[in-house]
């Protein structure tokens, strides 16, 4: 088992190694960000005055080695255009991207909850329609579509919530709503399929023959079996909201990791877009790691056959 | 059954919705203005009592601005706007173009050339108490002429340095290696950091807790989110009647707008067109007129070596006659261009003739001069490119392509990314197949009140653009920015321009209106208005009652 762990990290450590040079050779292919910096003042000799101010005059096989060597140490370098660590914009924007995240998570895993087994245990039923008609409008309807709707009927035209920012608890309302809008019908979908598989099952029939009560029935032997596949995917979405949603976070002002990823791809800040792409490879691959190992101890069968 | 079963769902549905709830239960935030403070549609003044005026400087002034970029304080960064608030500059323009003391008093330069003495405003005070001095002036030239500063204006001044003195507290001098008149144009852009403060609390410090002698004082900077300033009440110039000034980065401009409605902010910059329109007509906003209007222009590279078309002169001069300026006011921008404008130069700028004209719309003579030209057979390689980025540019560039179809001349509109358009337009290479030569560059930025420094780059041939490689055109910038006499520089200035116009290396479109959008809250813009907004915050009256 031990070996097992050793090798799934040493595994996990070149795939690091194979998304770090990667991640050099994608940024700086994508081009050279002085070409957005420079002004129409700007003479050839400030041009390289600039690129030696940023470190951009040195070969890439240099700038590689300046690279890795600031990681080892833990730098991912200063941004071009803030001119200040990258690491200091992640943390600064991290911490919004979760207070948003986390709220949004937790109320559309529990509206999903509730709404799919409804759905479930009420098939064919008005609920049912409702909860498919919810489903259906969440996955077809353009993100920012959605956003400025909600900002213009709760904001402009209501009054009852400020338009943009993160000041205050009002300012979570909007942007953790539409987030909750798009995250639900993913998940509210998944339980619903698996609460109507499990209900077909043999052991919810001899429940009910046994005279169980309906809601001892889905509750506490039909949801426990349910949760299984979503309980997964819901791994999944909370490690993907480490990056923000950037639609979210554009329209409605929010300083998040979404809004920073795509403002520094947009402008080339290749130290950001190193650090951001480097934090969620490490994360991902940390997961699949504590994912395996836990595999392995559930499922005798993984942890034997990799011995 | 039913209703146990029904129980479960009904708690889930209120644990959730108890969260979302609180979210939305009242909170605090000194930065963020209360939902409809300034409601456009909201009570009738009449209804309410007013309270009484405070003295001094009362309220504040919310910006909901696109991007903050470099979000830095430091001017040897690229600088952000904030620093034309917080800091004096040694000169300054006025609405002709013409040098304006700031800091600076006075100034001249010797018989030589090569000396420049700045007698320095006796009673201006930094935000911290402290007197500002020639010391504070070598200080921050001495710093801001490094090759450590990445802000462009510094080239200009380390390029020529040779030595900077104190003559007493109150008199500056600057050597310069050769005469350069034109450093007047670094200098209007040099803001004056105080000495001793940075000194005391070095250089990271002074970047988060920065101090100046400008109308407004630093207070907090939230990144990616906020800039905070508040009125400087002993400023030697100009109080502000608004205590504080709130800049809010929106990058959406849906949600910019959406604030301007709901009263969140009170200027909202970076409108489109329609929507400055519609929000000016339909919903009775006030626009302000702030800066040098936008010059759309275009520009041809390498047209001494190509052998595609635009290496005809006539060809050019035929794309400029084929667009309907006038038409393009009218209808694409709805009013709020005019045509013409040249590059860099506007009715105002440093050297602009009133009797400039653009060339008019006439498609007929445009059609005879491709004929002359023997358009399309007399050129073995035809392909015309003109390349654009995403945004509005695309939209330009169909307008124009949709006119020069109209006299029979093939452009191939091409869409690239925005770093490797940089690339081909701010890097110089004219060697004939080039990617950038024979092809057309657009560019839309706003106009400036002196561009000496611009034009070398569009009209020299050294000039990064790729256009110029013409000696008169050099010898003409060299005698109009050499000169020593301020009037007749003017006009060697005014001279250049004209002969570069005939080249056709550059052609203006039009003149935009450079429109903000600003609510009731906000009275008349009274001073500054022809640099930027936040030169010109100060100035900014309370509405009249």
């Amino acid at each position: 088992m031990s070996r097992y762990i050793v090798i799934r990290i040493l595994q996990a450590f070149l795939a690091l190694i194979g998304i770090t040079v990667l991640v050099f050779i994608l940024v700086r292919a994508s081009g050279d960000p002085t070409h957005l910096i420079i002004t129409p003042t700007s003479t050839p000799e400030e041009i390289a005055n600039l690129k030696k101010q940023l470190g951009l005059d040195k070969s890439y096989p240099e700038q590689f080695v300046v690279f890795v060597s600031g990681l080892v140490r833990g730098e991912f370098g200063d941004s071009i255009i803030k001119r200040k660590p990258a690491a200091e914009m992640i943390k600064e924007a991290l911490p919004n991207t979760i207070k948003l995240g986390l709220p949004a998570f937790f109320i559309a895993m529990a509206l999903a909850l509730g709404l799919g087994v409804l759905a479930a245990a009420r098939r064919d039923s008005i609920y049912d329609a409702g909860v498919k008609l919810i489903a259906v409008l969440g996955q077809a309807l353009p993100g920012f579509w959605v956003a400025i709707m909600a900002m213009l009927l709760f904001s402009v035209r209501l009054r009852l919530l400020p338009v943009a920012g993160a000041g205050t608890l009002k300012h979570y309302v909007l942007p953790v709503g539409t987030m909750v809008f798009f995250l639900l019908p993913g998940m509210m979908r998944l339980v619903r399929s698996s609460m109507l598989d499990v209900l077909d099952a043999e052991y919810i029939r001899l429940a009910r023959i046994k005279g169980l009560s309906e809601a001892k029935i889905i509750w506490k032997h039909a949801l426990r079996n349910a949760l299984i596949g979503p309980l997964t995917t819901a791994g999944m979405i909370f490690a993907s909201l480490i990056t923000g949603a950037v639609i979210t976070e554009i329209i409605f002002n929010w300083p998040g990791m979404g809004r920073l990823l795509v403002e520094a791809v947009t402008a080339r800040d290749f130290p950001v877009v190193q650090a951001i792409t480097m934090l969620v490879a490490a994360m991902d691959l940390g997961m699949n790691i504590v994912v395996d190992i836990a595999y392995a101890f559930v499922d005798p069968q993984i942890r034997h056959q990799k011995s | 059954m039913r209703k146990k079963f029904v129980i479960p769902v009904v708690l889930l549905f209120v644990a959730a919705f108890a969260l979302l709830t609180a979210c939305g239960s009242k909170g605090s935030n000194t930065d963020q203005p209360p939902v409809s403070e300034n409601n456009n549609t909201g009570n009738n003044a009449a209804d309410v009592e007013e309270p009484p005026e405070p003295e001094g400087p009362s309220g504040t002034i919310y910006i909901a601005s696109t991007d903050f970029s470099y979000e830095s304080t430091d001017p040897i960064f690229y600088e952000s706007l904030w620093g034309f608030a917080m800091y004096d500059p040694l000169l300054t323009f006025d609405e002709n173009g013409d040098f304006m003391g700031m800091v600076a008093e006075s100034w001249e330069l010797s018989d030589d050339g090569n000396t420049w003495t700045f007698k320095i405003r006796k009673g201006i005070k930094f935000h911290n108490g402290d007197p500002l001095t020639a010391h504070d002036v070598k200080f921050t030239v001495d710093r801001f002429a490094t090759e450590e500063s990445t802000n462009p204006w510094s080239q200009y001044l380390w390029n020529n340095l040779n030595y900077t003195e104190v003559v007493d507290d109150y008199t500056f001098r600057y050597h310069t290696n050769t005469p350069e008149p034109t450093l007047l144009v670094p200098f209007a852009w040099t803001r004056i950091l105080p000495k001793k403060y940075f000194e005391e609390v070095g250089q990271e410090e002074f970047r988060r807790n920065p101090i100046g002698s400008g109308p407004w004082k630093f207070v907090e900077h939230v990144p990616e989110t906020s800039f905070k300033l508040e009125a400087n009440t002993e400023h030697w110039y100009q109080v502000p009647e608004f205590q504080y000034v709130v800049d809010l980065q929106v990058p959406e401009e849906m949600t910019r707008i959406s604030m301007l409605r709901t009263g969140e902010v009170d200027i909202a910059l970076g409108i489109s067109t329609d929507r400055l329109v519609e929000l000016r007509d339909k919903e009775g906003f006030r626009t302000v007129e702030i800066g040098d209007p936008v010059i759309w222009s275009i520009s041809f590279p390498g047209t001494w070596v190509t052998d595609k078309p635009t290496g005809d002169i006539r060809v050019r001069q035929a794309m400029s006659l084929a667009i309907n300026r006038q038409e393009i006011c009218d209808t694409f921008y709805q009013g709020l261009a005019k045509p013409g404008g040249r590059w860099y130069m506007h009715p105002g700028s440093y050297g602009w003739d009133p009797s400039w004209q653009p060339d008019p719309y006439d498609p007929e003579r445009a059609r005879q001069l491709l004929a002359e030209a023997g358009y399309p057979d007399a050129f073995a390689d035809k392909t015309i490119i003109y390349y654009t980025t995403e945004g509005p540019g695309v939209d330009q560039a169909l307008l124009l392509q949709g006119y020069w179809a109209d006299i029979g001349l093939d452009v191939k509109v091409e869409i690239i990314d925005s770093v490797q358009w940089g690339g081909m337009f701010f890097v110089r290479n004219t060697e004939p197949d080039a990617p950038n030569v024979g092809n057309i560059f657009s560019w839309s930025f706003s106009s400036t009140p002196n561009s000496v420094y611009h034009s070398a780059n569009m009209y020299t041939s050294t000039g990064v653009h790729s256009t110029g490689n013409d000696p008169v055109a050099d010898e003409l910038y060299f005698k109009a920015t050499t000169e020593r006499d301020f009037d007749k520089a003017r006009q060697y200035w005014t001279e250049f321009r004209e002969y570069v116009e005939t080249l056709y290396y550059n052609v203006g479109i039009v003149m935009i209106d450079p429109l903000i959008l600003v609510s009731d809250k906000l009275g008349e813009f009274t001073t500054f208005k022809n640099l930027y907004l936040y030169d010109a915050l100060a100035g900014i009256k309370k509405p009249k009652k």
